[in-house]
This record gives structure tokens, sequence and C-alpha cells, in this order.
């Protein structure tokens, strides 16, 4: 089963500066459109891995940078499951 | 039957070898090539025409020994997980407007490939979006995975090489007009994004 995180924005001008900024500091993160299964939000999701939670966290709220939900999706196969991540 | 295929352009070798093919029943065609992507392609014809073949070294050339049977049938596309379909990619970028956006776009289509089955049987990529079969690009990754079930991933070669990017190729194979040509025309449909 494939694990990872993914914010989601209001905007894609949000995602798109979310993007530059974290992978500027070298985190690996990538933008993929959002799965269908969360309907709120824009087209664009940002992913990362679980390691990096944390750490990514701690530079958006640093950044000042604006998101507007964190989840968790489970995939198998094609199938996927999102759980919404309360803030750490 | 021998092919002397050494200084000819691409994709000379390739046509050269194929009408030689063509004008024989049954038996071995010996082209010589002398540089890499020549020999890369007359594989990869032999390949797909179904005809098993043997590569030997010879100083600064190549020679390429394709068995022509009677019996060989041409391997059959048979992987019925894949849709008889042909995605041409013609630019990094989805659409015209903002490049920016564009190039999150067609990243996020490549991805979204990945999830959505039946899988096309083919991915074209040329012009810019050779860029995205790359080394540092991050659509290799999806691009793997689509190669890896089975789908048939060409780059164009004349424009990995426009773009100097001849040695970077991450995924797929390179390709010339010829392939793309066949792999546009042999499937049901097509779908060009550019």
């Amino acid at each position: 089963m494939d694990i990872f995180y993914i914010f989601t924005f209001d905007s894609t001008q949000q995602a798109m500066r979310c993007e530059k900024e974290l992978k500027e500091e070298g985190f690996r993160v990538r933008i993929i459109p959002t799965p269908r299964e969360i309907t709120a939000s824009c087209g664009l999701s940002l992913r990362f891995e679980k390691k990096d939670q944390g750490s990514i966290q701690d530079k958006v709220r640093a950044q000042n940078l604006e998101i507007m939900g964190i989840y968790r999706v489970e995939k198998e196969g094609l199938k996927k499951h999102v759980f919404p991540v309360s803030e750490e | 039957m021998k092919v002397n295929a050494i200084g000819l352009p691409c994709p000379q070798p390739v046509i050269e070898t194929k009408k030689a093919l063509e004008s024989i029943e049954s038996g071995v065609v010996e082209v010589i090539v002398d540089n890499v992507v020549a020999r890369e392609n007359v594989k990869k014809m032999a390949t797909k025409l179904g005809f098993p073949y043997e590569v030997k070294e010879e100083g600064d050339h190549i020679a390429v020994l394709i068995t022509k049977g009677e019996n060989v049938k041409k391997k059959e596309v048979v992987e019925s997980k894949l849709a008889p379909r042909t995605i041409a990619i013609a630019a990094d970028t989805m659409g015209r407007g903002d490049e920016a956006l564009g190039k999150i776009l067609m990243k996020g289509f490549i991805y979204t490939l990945t999830e959505v089955h039946p899988y096309p049987q083919t991915i074209i990529f040329y012009n810019s979006g050779v860029k995205l079969a790359c080394e540092g690009a991050e659509s290799i990754e999806d691009l793997e995975k689509l190669e890896a079930a089975g789908v048939e991933i060409l780059v164009c070669g004349t424009c990995l090489n426009f773009f100097d990017l001849g040695d970077k190729i991450a995924v797929g194979s390179v390709s010339n007009m010829y392939s793309i040509v066949e792999a546009l025309q042999e499937t049901e449909n097509t779908l060009i994004l550019s």
C-alpha cells in the first residue's frame, strides 16, 4: 500500500507558491491533482511523505504559507482512501 | 543478405533494414551500423516485427543479425489491460496561457494517467514534451510505473538531440519518426496533448 500526505489549497497560486518554497528548502514534494475524494479545495494538492510531515508543517507556519487542509492518502492499486489529518 | 548502414543518417538504417527484410521470405539479414542509436532502432524494429536478432560488436562497427522465419508471427499486443490508444505529448506544458501553470497541468496529467485504467498502449513524446522523460523530470516515476505495466514509451530522438538531451533520457526508448507515425496510425484512437 502506498501512503502519503497532501496539503490542499484555496487557490492554484497558493499551491504553486507552497511547492516552490518547500522545494527551495530541499523538501521532496510534488504537485498532484487533488484526489477526487476531496471535493473542497482547488484542483491542486501538494504531496509529501509522512517522515517530512513535522518539518514541512513547521516550515509552512514559519513562512506563512497558506494551506487549506491536510490529508492522509492510502492507495492500494487504484483504490484510494483519504483521511483528514489534524495539524501536528 | 547484408545491409551496410554505415554513415547513413537516422532513420535510413531502419528503412534499409525493413526493405531487406521485406525482400526475403525467410533468412538472415545482417545490418552493419556504426552508432548506438541506429543499433537500438534496428533492434527495436526487429522486436516489433517479432524476429529474433543477435548483436555482434566488430571494432568500430556493430552487426545486428536479424532472422526472419517463415513461421514467426508478429508479436501480438495481447496486453488486454491496455487500451488501443496512443497519447502523443507534444510539449512540456498543457494548454497555452501561462507557462508555469501549463507545466503543472502536464505533470498532473501524467500523474493522473497512472491512476486511470485502462492504460494507453503507447505514449509518444516529441518537441519539448521529451523533457518530461529526461533526468530531473518529476514525471519519470509516473512514466516508469506506466512502462512497468506494459505501456510503450517512445521519445523522439530528433527532439532529444535538438534540446541537447541525447544522453539524459531516463525512461522509455529513443524513437524516430517512423515509429511515431506507426504508433499514431496503428491504434484505434490518438490523443494529442500540446
